[in-house]
């Protein structure tokens, strides 16, 4: 009886430690099939250009999902002369990275009208298909902007300071449409670089923000010129980056709004500055303004 | 007196004593369990043996996956190039057959030996964790037709299928 117990005992216990193995490596697996599941990333702005054999992809890749993400390989397939590569490509991009990225594969043969096709592939094992940017002029989201900038009317911000020089604490900043005539108001903008070229603009002094009141006998506005904060203090302002992609901050001001008090006015954004090589300059309507 | 006493004893009827009885007795009966135990325990460990190489093949079933990274139907080649990537968690993923199909057809053709993407060939024959290879399936029964659907599927030596669809 000893001995058949034992035994038994024996026999149990090994299974058990045998199915404890398998129930982990299985619990594992699926850990894995859940992270592959969440991997998310977005590859958005597509953009071709061939030189010779070699097709320059240029592309923004977001990771819009929960886990880290490795890209080892990308394929281009052109679809006009039915050939296709791939190059290693050894990306790693953390949950909510944002990076613009330019791959070049060699395609022999490939013309610069021909039709591309792309998809990264994840270490995971997931495709990633390239969207490829509209041609001709970006169009910003709805209500947000014309041409190569993109105006986020839902980040607007103003500030109210006590005075506009340098050094000056702006406060915390205000949501909302209605600026008050009476005080020193710092306006913040959240401008995207959308150009087709990818080229960041540089803006210098001349840009500005103006308002104009309808109905006046003559022509005046009030402005508000561009300005620099750092650490969130009034600073004199030399120049402003704005980068393919990147959203960011810039400030106008801060200025008293007084010809346009007691109503409410257009904001245009005039910007101007340097892109590349050439001038850039674009006046943008924004938003609507109540002066109070 | 010995040779008379040598007599006496082996024919004497008398019984052995307790005490000897009892210790040949418990001998027996030890030597008789160990010997079975020793039995039980040989054919317990065929068994457990026998189960850990059941559950150590489907553990490692579990952990090979291959990811399809593009499937190329040549025209006019007719060859159809399959590359692949090893995104699972064991070493040693090689391939025994590959099947072509639709929802009415099916093929088993050859496939070329396994080569890394730039060309040159796997010495293994092999994928390990992270390694990207190809191969051409070539000499299928039937030329495909343009633009239909079709089915690839790789069955390794491990005995896990994956497939992926393709449009010739």
């Amino acid at each position: 009886m000893l001995i058949i117990f034992m035994v038994s005992t024996n026999v149990l216990l090994w299974t058990f430690s045998q199915n404890a193995i398998y129930t982990q490596a299985a619990k594992d697996e699926n850990q894995k099939f859940a992270d592959r599941l969440n991997e998310n990333i977005v590859a958005l702005g597509g953009n071709y250009s061939v030189l010779g054999s070699e097709v320059t992809v240029k592309v923004i890749l977001r990771n819009a999902g929960s886990v880290a993400v490795q890209i080892i390989n990308l394929w281009v397939f052109d679809t006009t002369i039915q050939k296709y590569n791939n190059t290693v490509t050894p990306l790693n991009l953390n949950p909510g990275d944002n990076r613009p990225e330019s791959v070049v594969v060699t395609i022999p043969g490939a013309g610069q009208n021909d039709t591309f096709t792309s998809w990264f592939v994840t270490a995971r094992g997931n495709t990633v298909p390239l969207e490829k940017e509209q041609e001709g002029v970006i169009v910003a989201q709805l209500a947000q902007g014309i041409g190569s900038i993109s105006m986020d009317f839902r980040q607007f911000r103003y500030y109210e300071a006590p005075n506009d020089n340098d050094g000056t604490d702006i406060g915390s900043p205000h949501y909302g449409f209605t600026i008050d005539s009476t005080k020193y108001t710092l306006l913040g903008v959240m401008l995207t670089n959308l150009d087709s070229s990818r080229e960041a603009i540089n803006l210098t002094g001349d840009s500005y923000i103006w308002a104009v009141a309808r109905h006046v006998e003559t022509l005046k506005s009030d402005q508000w010129n561009i300005r620099k904060v750092q650490d969130n203090k009034l600073a004199s302002f030399d120049f402003q980056i704005l980068e393919y992609g990147k959203p960011t901050i810039v400030y106008f001001g801060a200025a008293e709004a007084s010809r346009s008090a007691g109503k409410v006015v257009p904001i245009n954004i005039l910007l101007f500055g340097r892109q590349g090589e050439s001038d850039y300059g674009q006046n943008l309507p924004f938003i609507a303004l109540r002066v109070t | 007196m010995l040779a008379r006493r040598i007599p006496r004893i082996i024919f004497d009827k008398r019984a052995v004593s307790n005490v000897i009885s009892a210790t040949i007795l418990t001998g027996v009966v030890i030597a008789l369990s160990l010997s079975m135990f020793t039995w039980a325990q040989g054919r317990t460990s065929v068994y457990n043996r026998e189960y850990k190489e059941t559950v150590d093949a489907e553990t490692a079933k579990l952990k090979e996956k291959l990811a399809f990274e593009y499937v190329f139907y040549g025209n006019p080649s007719h060859n159809i190039t399959v590359y692949l990537l090893n995104c699972g968690t064991i070493d040693n993923v090689e391939i025994k057959n590959v099947y072509v199909s639709n929802s009415t057809w099916l093929s088993n053709p050859s496939f070329s030996t396994l080569k890394f993407l730039n060309g040159t060939e796997i010495a293994d024959q092999d994928l390990d964790v992270g390694e990207e290879g190809y191969f051409v399936l070539s000499s299928l029964s039937t030329n495909l037709k343009t633009g239909a659907y079709y089915c690839v599927k790789v069955v390794t030596v491990r005995g896990v299928t994956f497939d992926s669809n393709f449009v010739a």
